[in-house]
């Protein structure tokens, strides 16, 4: 009887395990759209815009993201429900705010990081703000801003477990799952190892990043 | 030069815009999702509210402030030995500060739970919170401890040593008095994640602040109220903290600060501020 | 070919220039000199809109600088710039630096932008560097390196900013003979400098500014050697005898 269990289990894990990395991957692309958008406002932006970009930036790195996930949780839950029925959605929706607020920050220093005489130099030659902004200042500033990012993106699946805290089933929720099921302590071991598998190799590029970079200043 | 200094000028001082902003986008989001009432904030008016939760909050600093005692002794006693253990010690070390860091900490205090509960040692959920909290911030305390004394140039060390200082009057004396000026941003910053991350025993049933904010919620079934208000509960704490490190950062010169890979709040210490000179 | 008329402009309570008028003819070489706040650079940087002045009226080559309707981007393609801290982008090669407005701005192709920009290597002097970064470079390298991106774009006036003011002495006479090279070419430079040498040899016509005003300007012998203003004296004595 003990084929067909661990065969369930592990396919369960291993959709866990996917869910982990697309919640990852979908937070981090959509967070990377806030944050440019939200730290150009802020760069760019007149006063007004700029407390506003300021406000979600403290607001959302100053607060526990569960709190934040909980939250969400409640807005996108029916009117007579008080918890979502689509936890990922509300999970995914959460990581990327939150992670945004970081990568907002990420990307305003990367671009303060440019010195502004580079603009009037290439402006000089006859290019556009547009044209200076992409061939001149976003090359510079992409340097800047991958290690952070990198770091970021760590943090980021490292973040996704908090999911479970509103019963997404990403891999650690999987594994209480199977841990209740079972008894059985390896589901933990096991989603360990899986954690693992992502942040270990993400670490190392960053650090190799930080290093290669360093140098090339 | 003249419109990057006016981008700086602007961005700073306005505190009181940033909070009114928050307010306003609050209520707004609130209302429009229809889900706030007016009537479900009264209960915040009561004094006996804000001693239930301050009770609450009351047991989540003390779970942070056990937590980072212990993460300081375990990580500074961890990091300057990862620095100067060599050989296969030296090794089991650097593996499990890396490992732990790679590790989401919810993880490990659903483990730590799971251990004590089933080693019979204690059942007591705060104490798995405390002990979990610590394992995975004396990871990141060591790899700060490290980067610190690693930051510190080798000529100074040889310099004191020719002097005729042993190692540890060495470490006491020359190195890690710096290398404690260089960690610090990034220890307040970790502080930061530390408070944020307390929250995370709600999960495995400590009562801590979002809990007794349960309790609350649950008796006058008022869910988003309390969650924002617990939010800014924690963003009274954390903010201040947050202008703190940055005004260090501010005061560190570039070259002295510490890059700790895989923790967001770590991310926000610039590593290199505009290069060019203005006049 | 640039024409000044009664230019004002302030920078919140500091008046940088208040009117001031002058002209540059075709083929000229005029160098302002002036201590530290005079104007000079705010005047050299209203000519191809760094700045936008405040009241009056710049001219370049028949189109007002500062209209509406004027395309600010096609005015600057034929204004070359040189800049005191050089500017060269540190994220290309030295070739992709000549070579990047030609082949956004004139759209040129990469081969014909390409010979162009290492003919100009030639013309500065340093061809083998071709491939390096900038920040390999010496300064003296990397402003001539400044001077042929600016030229890439065939302009038909160079404005200099204290070209030589970041350099070590040692450097400034590979730059200065440059320009002296673009001088004898026929090209219309006008440059704010405290070179006082190079103003006796190359310039045309020497500007003298203080306090945001014109306060001399004369050929350079007639200058240096028969100031009338009492002003221009004392600056010319400061600067001399030191």
């Amino acid at each position: 009887m003990g084929f067909p269990v661990f065969d369930e289990n592990a396919h369960l894990f291993g959709q866990g395990y996917l869910t982990t990395v697309v919640l990852s991957a979908g937070a981090l692309a959509l967070s990377l759209v806030i944050g440019t958008v939200v730290a150009s406002a802020r760069v760019w932006g007149g006063p007004i815009v700029q407390s506003f970009s300021r406000a979600y930036v403290e607001f959302f790195r100053n607060t526990p993201l569960l709190v934040q996930l909980l939250f969400i949780a409640v807005l996108l839950a029916p009117r007579n429900l008080n918890v979502t029925r689509e936890p990922i959605v509300a999970a995914l929706i959460g990581l990327s705010i939150y992670t945004g607020a970081y990568v907002t920050e990420v990307v305003r220093s990367g671009i303060l990081s440019v010195d502004p005489r580079q603009i009037e130099a290439a402006r000089s030659l006859g290019l556009s703000q547009v044209e200076a902004l992409r061939f001149v200042v976003l090359p510079q500033a992409v340097r800047t801003v991958i290690p952070p990012l990198g770091n970021l993106s760590i943090a980021l699946v490292k973040n996704t477990a908090i999911a479970s805290g509103i019963a997404a089933t990403e891999l650690l929720k999987v594994a209480g799952i199977i841990e209740s099921r079972t008894g059985l302590f390896t589901p933990y071991i096991a989603v360990l190892v899986a954690y693992w598998t992502l942040t270990l190799p993400l670490a190392w590029v960053v650090s190799r990043l930080e290093r290669r970079l360093a140098f090339a200043r | 030069m003249t419109a990057l200094a006016a981008v700086r000028r602007r961005s700073s001082g306005h505190g009181a815009l940033i909070a009114g902003a928050i307010v306003v986008s609050l209520i707004v989001l609130g209302f429009a999702s229809g889900r706030l009432e007016a009537r479900k904030w009264e209960p915040f008016l009561l004094p006996s509210t804000w001693r239930f939760l301050g009770e609450g909050l009351l047991v989540t600093l003390t779970v942070a402030g056990a937590s980072l005692l212990l993460s300081l002794t375990f990580g500074l006693l961890l990091g300057i030995a990862r620095s100067h253990l060599r050989g296969p010690l030296g090794w089991i070390v650097s593996a499990s500060i890396e490992l732990s860091r790679a590790t989401p900490i919810l993880a490990i205090l659903l483990i730590v739970l799971l251990v004590l509960l089933r080693s019979g040692l204690t059942q007591n959920a705060i104490i798995a919170g405390i002990v979990g909290l610590s394992i995975y911030n004396s990871a990141v305390v060591a790899e700060i401890v490290r980067a610190g004394i690693g930051s510190i140039a080798r000529g100074e060390v040889e310099a004191a040593r020719s002097l005729g200082l042993s190692y540890a009057q060495t470490m006491r004396a020359v190195v890690l008095p710096q290398a404690l000026a260089r960690m610090t941003p990034a220890l307040v910053s970790q502080v930061i994640t530390l408070i944020k991350d307390t929250s995370l025993l709600f999960i495995i049933t400590a009562p801590e602040l979002l809990s007794f904010g349960r309790s609350f919620y649950n008796y006058y079934g008022n869910l988003l109220e309390t969650y924002i208000v617990i939010a800014c509960i924690f963003f009274a704490i954390n903010y201040p903290l947050s202008r703190f490190s940055r005004r260090l950062e501010a005061r560190q010169p570039t070259d002295e600060r510490l890059h700790i890979v895989g923790e967001e709040d770590q991310a926000l210490i610039p590593a290199m501020p505009h290069r060019g000179t203005s006049p | 070919m640039i024409e000044v008329r009664d230019l004002h402009k302030r920078f919140g309570g500091l008046e940088a220039l208040r009117g001031v008028t002058m002209h540059i003819e075709r083929g000229e070489v005029v160098v302002v000199i002036g201590p530290s706040g005079s104007g000079k650079s705010t005047l050299l940087r209203c000519v191809n809109r760094l700045e936008t002045p405040d009241g009056g009226e710049v001219i370049v080559d028949g189109r007002s600088v500062n209209d509406r309707h004027t395309d600010v981007n096609a005015l600057r393609k034929d204004i070359g710039v040189v800049f005191q801290s050089f500017n060269l982008f540190p994220h290309l090669t030295v070739l992709r630096n000549l070579t990047l407005a030609p082949m956004r701005v004139r759209k040129l192709d990469r081969a014909t932008a390409e010979e162009r920009a290492r003919k100009l290597l030639v013309k500065v002097g340093i061809p083998e560097k071709a491939e390096a970064r900038p920040t390999q470079l010496s300064g003296g390298q990397q402003q001539r390196v400044a001077i042929a991106r600016a030229l890439c774009m065939e302009p038909k006036i160079m404005l200099f900013d204290e070209p030589t003011s970041a350099l070590d002495p040692e450097m400034i006479k590979e730059v200065l003979d440059v320009m002296k090279a673009l001088a004898k070419d026929g090209m219309t430079m006008m440059v704010v400098s405290h070179e006082m040498g190079f103003a006796r040899e190359v310039a045309d016509r020497v500007i003298f500014m203080d306090q945001g005003e014109i306060v001399e300007q004369a050929r350079p012998e007639r200058f240096f050697q028969h100031p009338e203003q009492e002003r221009t004296k004392r600056f010319l004595q400061t600067i001399l005898h030191h």
